[in-house]
């Protein structure tokens, strides 16, 4: 799904929250979107606010567009029914499924988020932050969205539970050919899965490319005071004691580096 | 040293699930201690049972007043919670409202509440979000708020329950100093928490797990552990990380919690 938002402009309380607002994601992209204190892109697509612009989806304006087929989870859990299976089973009005293999796609979604059937008859009140968290992800996944935009999801998860939300979404992208949309406060989460990122400052878009470029310059992100992933922290100030290492994503490629770099340093001493 | 909180024989249930049993925790006054654990190992509720937000009768006793149906307001005056589990924490739109509130109720003068309104918004450097409605303010600063609102009536220990979850790294490195500076004053400080690089400053680290404490370290004993760690599926801070595969490989000789020091000594 190709999403184009053209000279959007959105009020709220006589204030501006956003002016001319132009940003086009590409289909089938994992999108990482970092410091959008107005939660301008899920409120746009998510919620009837008055705007002035236009909003497209794959050259369709939006408002003839089916909104359920966009996915938002977000740090508000909104369970309506008393257990796991009733909240599948309201979801299950909503895509008009009349098909007999609803349940098979029910505990497919389960098992994907790492959750299983016997969660089936579990009240949702009962249920662990975490577990709510997967459970709103597995409802997502049931309504087989388009796109699906993850709002701070990550940072209520453990290591485990983070790896497999990760696998989720790279298998959303690769498999499905769904568009992911990712807004965390942690830009290493966004370092370490998305394809392209838009950084906002303000309501204003400072900067929307590809991950790597964007990341490349970081006397721009220095300037603009964005905070760098970890790992491009280290090469940073390694770069300012003299100390070329490349660019990496993966920790484990840091260290090789690294090593790599030590032991020449050991040969030439 | 005497103990500011005493938690004895807890065997707590609910709806025919048994959670803690036979639990026992015992905190010194004016330390500052973490509390971690995997998604699941019962730090929200064990949150919400020293906070009597989940009742339980003379379990808990809190500078030597028994929690129970009788001392519940004594209690509860002599802590300040700050949690990241409500939807909207928040009763009142403005920050002014919501700050005077607490205030009121311990039946202060307007003109007190107001200097002790603006003494702790400039203690914390946030004096310009008092006129701001609570709706148009960052996540991240609302939750500064919320630990505001947890020391504005001067308890004699405060819980945080995973506030750090949707601060930005710079408020988060500015609280914690600030937590440090009022931890030498005399307050004492459980940091109850699933981002691990919250914890340094801490004197000792408790892990939970399935509702027990499984150890009780300092913070370099607690990363020695780091296979334990990872078996709890807890995720250890880069600078940390970085460290220990470093020194796996000989190329540092100690664990580091800051970056520039790491990289002093590996590039020397």
């Amino acid at each position: 799904m190709e999403i184009k938002f053209q000279d959007i402009s959105l009020k709220y309380k006589n204030k501006y929250l956003t002016k001319n607002l132009n940003v086009e994601i590409k289909k089938n992209m994992i999108t990482g979107i970092y410091n959008d204190i107005y939660n301008l892109i899920p409120n746009l697509l998510c919620k009837n606010l008055e705007y002035s612009g236009i909003i497209y989806i794959d050259n369709k304006e939006i408002k003839d567009y089916m909104k359920d087929k966009i996915s938002y989870i977000s740090l508000d859990c909104d369970f309506l029914t008393k257990t796991v299976s009733d909240e599948f089973y309201l979801k299950q009005k909503d895509l008009k499924d009349e098909t007999n293999d609803y349940i098979d796609k029910i505990i497919s979604s389960l098992n994907m988020v790492g959750l299983n059937k016997n969660y089936l008859d579990r009240d949702i009140y009962s249920l662990s932050r975490s577990e709510k968290k997967l459970l709103q992800i597995a409802l997502f996944l049931v309504v087989n969205p388009d796109v699906i935009i993850f709002d701070n999801v990550f940072s209520f998860l453990d290591k485990r539970n983070q790896i497999r939300l990760k696998n989720i979404i790279v298998e959303l992208k690769k498999k499905y050919e769904k568009n992911v949309i990712i807004i965390d406060q942690d830009i290493n989460i966004l370092y370490e899965i998305c394809n392209d990122i838009i950084i906002f400052k303000e309501g204003d878009i400072l900067i929307h490319d590809d991950i790597k470029k964007v990341f490349q310059n970081l006397d721009f992100l220095k300037e603009c005071n964005i905070e760098l992933p970890n790992i491009l922290k280290f090469i940073k100030i390694a770069k300012e004691k003299g100390i070329n290492l490349p660019n990496q994503v993966e920790l484990k490629d840091l260290i090789k580096d690294v090593y790599r770099y030590a032991n020449e340093i050991k040969k030439d001493v | 040293m005497s103990k500011i909180l005493e938690i004895s024989d807890l065997n707590y249930s609910k709806d025919n699930r048994n959670f803690f049993k036979d639990f026992h925790l015992e905190i010194e006054k004016g330390s500052f201690i973490s509390i971690i654990g995997p998604n699941k190992a019962g730090k929200s509720m064990l949150t919400k049972i020293i906070c009597a937000i989940y009742p339980t009768t003379d379990k808990c006793i809190l500078d030597e007043i028994y929690l129970n149906k009788e001392n519940v307001l004594d209690y509860i005056q002599k802590i300040g919670i700050a949690t990241n589990d409500f939807k909207s924490p928040f009763l009142f739109k403005k920050v002014k409202d919501e700050l005077s509130y607490p205030l009121e109720n311990l039946g202060y003068t307007s003109y007190k509440i107001e200097k002790i309104i603006d003494k702790i918004l400039s203690s914390f450097e946030m004096e310009d979000i008092k006129d701001k409605n609570i709706d148009l303010l960052t996540e991240s600063i609302k939750r500064k708020l919320l630990i505001i609102l947890a020391l504005i009536h001067e308890p004699k220990l405060l819980v945080l329950d995973d506030i750090f979850l949707d601060m930005n790294a710079k408020d988060q490195i500015f609280i914690l100093k600030k937590l440090n500076e009022l931890n030498k004053k005399g307050l004492t400080i459980i940091n109850i928490t699933s981002k691990l690089d919250t914890i340094y400053d801490s004197n000792l680290v408790y892990v939970l797990n399935k509702f027990k404490i499984e150890k009780i370290l300092t913070i370099n004993e607690l990363f020695e552990e780091d296979s334990y760690l990872n078996k709890l599926g807890l995720k250890i801070p880069f600078v940390v990380d970085l460290s220990l595969k470093l020194k796996f490989y000989n190329l540092v000789d100690k664990i580091f919690y800051n970056l520039e020091e790491l990289e002093d000594s590996l590039w020397k």
